[in-house]
């Protein structure tokens, strides 16, 4: 206890030297003095300027990508939102289909002192780009309740609400009914059952097993995670670190290096070069048992199947991937620099509330970000695909959440693009390269 | 305890250091009430910060007995200051610089937007990720640009540059550019003059030349074997040895492409203008066993990417042969919204670095040719081309007063258009767009716009389709405009979509190209062929045979791609479009520029 009181008494000799410790009246007087001040601030001076709730009045301008929705639906809503706030009408400025090329147009235009936008429509894999950028309002007092979870996990970052999930999307497994008999549950199966069919050669136009989209855009990065996932790896954890380099995530990568090759190959040679549409067009003519696109897809093909008569038809059915899917969809954010935020809100609001919700995937074919729309029967007969997706939702997972999305997913597929040129085996400094993606570098 | 009292004798250091503390308190709360300090990061900031703060408050005091003692005290002071002060102007915003990078992360890049053609959008992409990487090595390992470089079809950006970029662009061509980088600095002339006026959006300010690519003959290599006899032969010359060897010349669009304008203006320097006209045929990209005439980087990047036996094109160089010169452009935008200021600084940089030993490398690699360089290893026989150049023109392109008389005379030579228009009139085509009128009524919309395109020896037929059956209502040779309103009012949608039946029908009516006339056929849909007994190959097959273009446009449910209607248009170098019925006008208009070779 001795050495308690000579510390006691030395103390006004101890800290920084200027502070007399020796006086701590003044110290704990002037800690009072800042508690105090603090809390009259919060509590008696900020409430004064506190900003009325009433929607500001004026035009709200929308950025958005080209409205893909079918029979324009996105445009029927804004035409509905005028007609009730004719003070608050929006405008959508269509940007090009390229998301690269929204991507830039959106952060050009926030990086301007104008006030030039008040409503982004941003891909769900740049919200933490745009809240580090400063370029969003994070939201406040919004009724989160009834969105599915997974899309509202996308509109966080560093635990602050910064959008509202618009529409969202996940991957879906398609297959042809007259090949394949039961679910693949894994990719071996997938393997399993393609040389069976192949093997057993009941159509002459089947080439291959399996067709994903494989060329040189986001698509491989959303491909070549949701393979990775398949066999249980990883390429970001969850706290952030990459941990690309492990014997699942080989194996995946293997089993995609190898399927591309042989003379009956599991995975489609022609997928390497393959976007989407390239890969329904495949599946549409026959070539492949099973292919792994995003929910339009269905839509495409069920017309095609409709309006085919007299030919032969592809039947096919869906289920959902032998692994978790990458999460889709584009979510709705305030702009920081908008003298709207209120109406905006309003509007964001309105484009997210279940009616909008029903509508866009009802009648549009954009899959909702909302639970009680699934149970809607007349969706359930317009997409009967609709129970299956909401699973993929359900189980779908983020890309990694990073400011430099971008440069992490060039970084990674020229990973992948590097271990399908080599087997499967990943490149020496792999590792290093995907964590200084993740910090920018 | 002497010094304590010693320091005690004076309270304004107190005052100072418990205030300090007390401010930190208090504003330490703060920011933790309204959740600012949500990172580590920002926590050891803050730390180090208030750390200083309270340091320095202390500091003074000592300082200032310390300085009671020097003598000239005022003189060594402001020498201590100016020394500090040049010190922390030097030192601080790198040091602060670096700080932030190893804390924060990279500061995210600034966005340049970089406008170039078709052509040229492969190399350029390459530079353009070389150009980050350089940026990367002077800022701590961060890339402090990011060149999203983007290409427009033909000459629509220079269009879109000079009608400032409407909204209709935006969403058709991309965003607005922060620089332009266009095949030949005769492009550039025009736009310069057009936007260079009071009241105009968009000023363009031209740059040099970064590199050039010369305007050859790709031909197949057995060809090229039997046809060069000697060093230096004109476009004149081998145009006619090459086609005596009895295969096609494919010829990009001359109003639309500089390969296409240079290569013809050289032509028709030592050939009959007609006699040129009748030679070439349109194409915008090689196919296989035919010649084509384009510039050296794009033969040595189809040779190097696109095709399975290396080289499929030698390029032949005639000696009189003009030259793609990429001049690079910066755009400066003065509207509010979107004048993205602050890509002007790293737009520059590219420019300067461009011309910089490693920007040349770079170029070089990507397989142009810088001027002050020698031709790279990418140059070599393998991939068609050769290192070294013979060429006997000094200026890249004609001079404008030349440019606008070979406009004059390739109206006059080239072939008339005859054009056979087929649409769809089945069920789904009575659907309506988002403006409430039916696509059909859109459609008839677009072609009444489309046939104002029509040059004064052009002539067009039309059709629709539905059903089972394909209803000619307009025969071919009519040049009114009216006659196309009159019969499509007749018009109602229903029924299946024929549209195989319907090409295979168009065919047999426009005829094959003749001396005259150059034949195509355009048709226009919004769904898959249901109810034609002939199938996609067998209209392939048609294609082929006849060798006449086939352009589609797919609307409402059909897709290019989906339903592999390029695979019939890329039969016999047309093309296949997919539209939208908001932009289906501009889109059939552009086709009939194309086709009937742009008089409007």
């Amino acid at each position: 206890m001795r050495w308690l009181r000579r510390t006691w008494a030395a103390l006004p000799r101890l800290g920084p030297p200027g502070v007399v410790w020796a006086n701590r009246s003044w110290l704990a007087m002037g800690v009072a003095v800042g508690i105090v001040l603090t809390i009259l601030f919060t509590n008696g001076v900020q409430p004064l300027f506190r900003e009325s709730t009433e929607w500001e009045k004026g035009k709200l301008l929308v950025l958005s990508g080209r409205d893909q929705s079918e029979g324009g639906q996105r445009k029927a809503l804004i035409d509905q939102w005028n007609a009730e706030h004719p003070e608050q009408p929006a405008e959508i400025v269509e940007l090009p289909p390229e998301a690269d090329g929204q991507r830039s147009e959106m952060v050009a235009r926030a990086k301007e002192k104008a006030d030039n936008v008040d409503v982004f429509n941003l891909d769900v894999t740049w919200t933490a780009e745009f809240a580090q950028s400063g370029h969003l309002r994070p939201l406040s007092g919004v009724d989160t309740s009834g969105f599915l979870r997974r899309p509202l996990e996308s509109c966080r970052y560093q635990d602050k609400l910064w959008a509202l999930p618009f529409n969202t999307d996940a991957g879906l497994l398609f297959y042809r009914k007259d090949l394949v008999k039961e679910d693949p549950l894994e990719l071996d199966d997938i393997t399993t059952t393609s040389t069976r069919v192949l093997r057993a050669a009941q159509d002459a136009r089947l080439t291959a097993g399996y067709a994903g989209q494989f060329a040189d855009y986001e698509g491989l990065t959303v491909n070549a995670l949701e393979l990775i996932w398949a066999e249980k790896g990883d390429v970001v954890d969850e706290s952030g670190e990459v941990v690309i380099d492990s014997e699942r995530t080989r194996r995946a990568l293997r089993w995609l290096a190898d399927g591309l090759k042989g003379e009956k190959p599991v995975v489609l040679p022609g997928s390497r070069a393959q976007t989407e549409t390239l890969t329904t067009q495949a599946f549409r003519d026959g070539e492949i048992a099973f292919m792994r696109n995003w929910p339009v897809a269905h839509r495409t093909l069920q017309g095609n199947q409709d309006e085919s008569a007299g030919r032969p038809r592809i039947d096919f059915g869906v289920t959902q991937l032998p692994g978790p899917s990458v999460l889709g969809g584009q979510n709705l954010a305030i702009s920081a620099k908008s003298t709207k935020p209120r109406a905006a809100q309003a509007l964001i609001e309105f484009l997210t509330g279940p009616r909008s919700q029903q509508l866009l995937f009802e009648r549009g074919g954009l899959a909702a970000t909302r639970g009680i729309v699934y149970q809607d029967g007349r969706v359930a007969t317009q997409h009967p695909y609709s129970g299956t997706l909401l699973d993929a939702i359900e189980d779908a997972r983020l890309r990694p959440v990073t400011p430099y999305y971008s440069r992490f997913s060039d970084e990674f597929r020229a990973v992948i693009r590097y271990a399908l040129d080599h087997d499967g085996e990943l490149p020496a400094n792999a590792e290093k390269s995907l964590t200084d993606a993740l910090q920018g570098r | 305890m002497e010094d304590v009292d010693q320091r005690r004798s004076s309270t304004a250091p107190r005052y100072a250091g418990a205030l300090m503390l007390a401010a930190v308190a208090g504003h330490l709360l703060s920011e933790t009430a309204t959740g600012s300090l949500a990172t580590w990061q920002s926590w050891v900031l803050y730390g180090l910060g208030a750390g200083l703060l309270v340091l320095s408050a202390s500091a003074i005091d000592r300082l200032n007995q310390l300085v009671k003692r020097i003598r000239l005290r005022w003189v060594v002071f402001t020498a201590v200051l100016a020394v500090v002060a040049v010190l922390v102007a030097l030192a601080g915003p790198p040091v602060v610089a670096y700080g932030r990078v190893l804390l924060l992360g990279c500061p995210q890049p600034t966005e340049v937007r970089v406008l170039t053609s078709q052509d040229a959008a492969p190399a350029i992409g390459e530079v353009a990720r070389k150009f980050e990487l350089h940026t990367a090595a002077r800022n701590h390992g961060c890339r402090s640009a990011r060149l999203y470089v983007f290409s427009a079809p033909g000459d629509r950006g220079a269009i879109a540059l000079r009608s400032s970029w409407s909204s209709q662009e935006l969403r058709e061509v991309g965003p607005h550019p922060d620089v332009w980088l266009p095949d030949s600095t005769a492009e550039t002339n025009e736009v310069v003059r057009r936007t260079s006026g009071i009241g105009s959006a968009v000023r363009v300010v031209p740059g040099p030349s970064v590199a050039f690519s010369p305007v050859v003959l790709g031909v197949p290599p057995q060809v090229a074997e039997d046809v060069v006899s000697s060093g230096s032969e004109k476009w004149g010359e081998l145009l006619t040895k090459v086609g005596g060897a009895g295969i096609a010349i494919g010829r990009p669009n001359p109003l639309l492409t500089a390969g296409g304008r240079l290569a013809t203006a050289a032509l028709y320097e030592s050939l009959d203008p007609a006699v040129v006209e009748r030679r070439v045929e349109e194409a915008d990209r090689p196919r296989p066993g035919t010649a084509m005439i384009t510039t050296e980087q794009v033969l040595l990047r189809h040779n190097k990417t696109g095709c399975a036996r290396k080289p499929c094109l030698t390029a032949l160089y005639p000696s009189d042969t003009y030259r793609a010169d990429y001049p690079l452009n910066l755009v400066e935008w003065d509207v509010a919204d979107v004048s993205n200021h602050a890509a002007r600084e790293p737009a520059r940089a590219f420019q300067a670095w461009l011309g910089t030993q490693e920007g040349m490398t770079a170029l070089n690699a990507a397989g142009l040719r810088p001027a002050a360089q020698a031709a790279g290893a990418e140059f070599r026989e393998e991939f068609g081309v050769r290192a070294g150049l013979a060429l006997d023109r000094a200026e890249a392109a004609p001079d404008e007063q030349a440019q606008a008389e070979f406009q004059k005379k390739y109206e006059q030579a080239k072939r008339n258009g005859r054009v056979w228009l087929t649409l769809d009139a089945s069920g789904s085509m009575a659907e309506p767009a988002p403006s409430g009128e039916t696509r059909f009524a859109v459609a008839v919309n677009g072609v009444g716009k489309a046939l104002t395109q029509m040059g004064p020896k052009d002539t067009y037929g039309l059709s629709v389709f539905s059903d089972d059956a394909v209803r000619p209502i307009v025969p071919l040779g009519r040049r009114d405009k009216e006659a196309a309103a009159v019969a499509l009012s007749t018009v109602a949608p229903s029924g299946g979509t024929p549209l195989h039946q319907a090409i295979i029908d168009s065919l047999d009516r426009v005829g094959t190209d003749d001396a005259d006339h150059v034949s195509a056929v355009i048709a226009l849909t919004d769904g898959e062929d249901t109810t034609s007994v002939q199938t996609r190959q067998d209209v392939v097959d048609a294609v082929r045979s006849k060798g006449i273009r086939v352009f589609v446009i797919a609307v409402g449910g059909a897709s290019c791609s989906t339903h592999a209607l390029t695979t019939i248009t890329d039969a016999a170098g047309g093309e296949c479009r997919d539209s939208t019925t908001d932009t289906l006008g501009d889109d059939l208009a552009e086709l009939f520029r194309r086709v009937w070779g742009g008089s409007a």
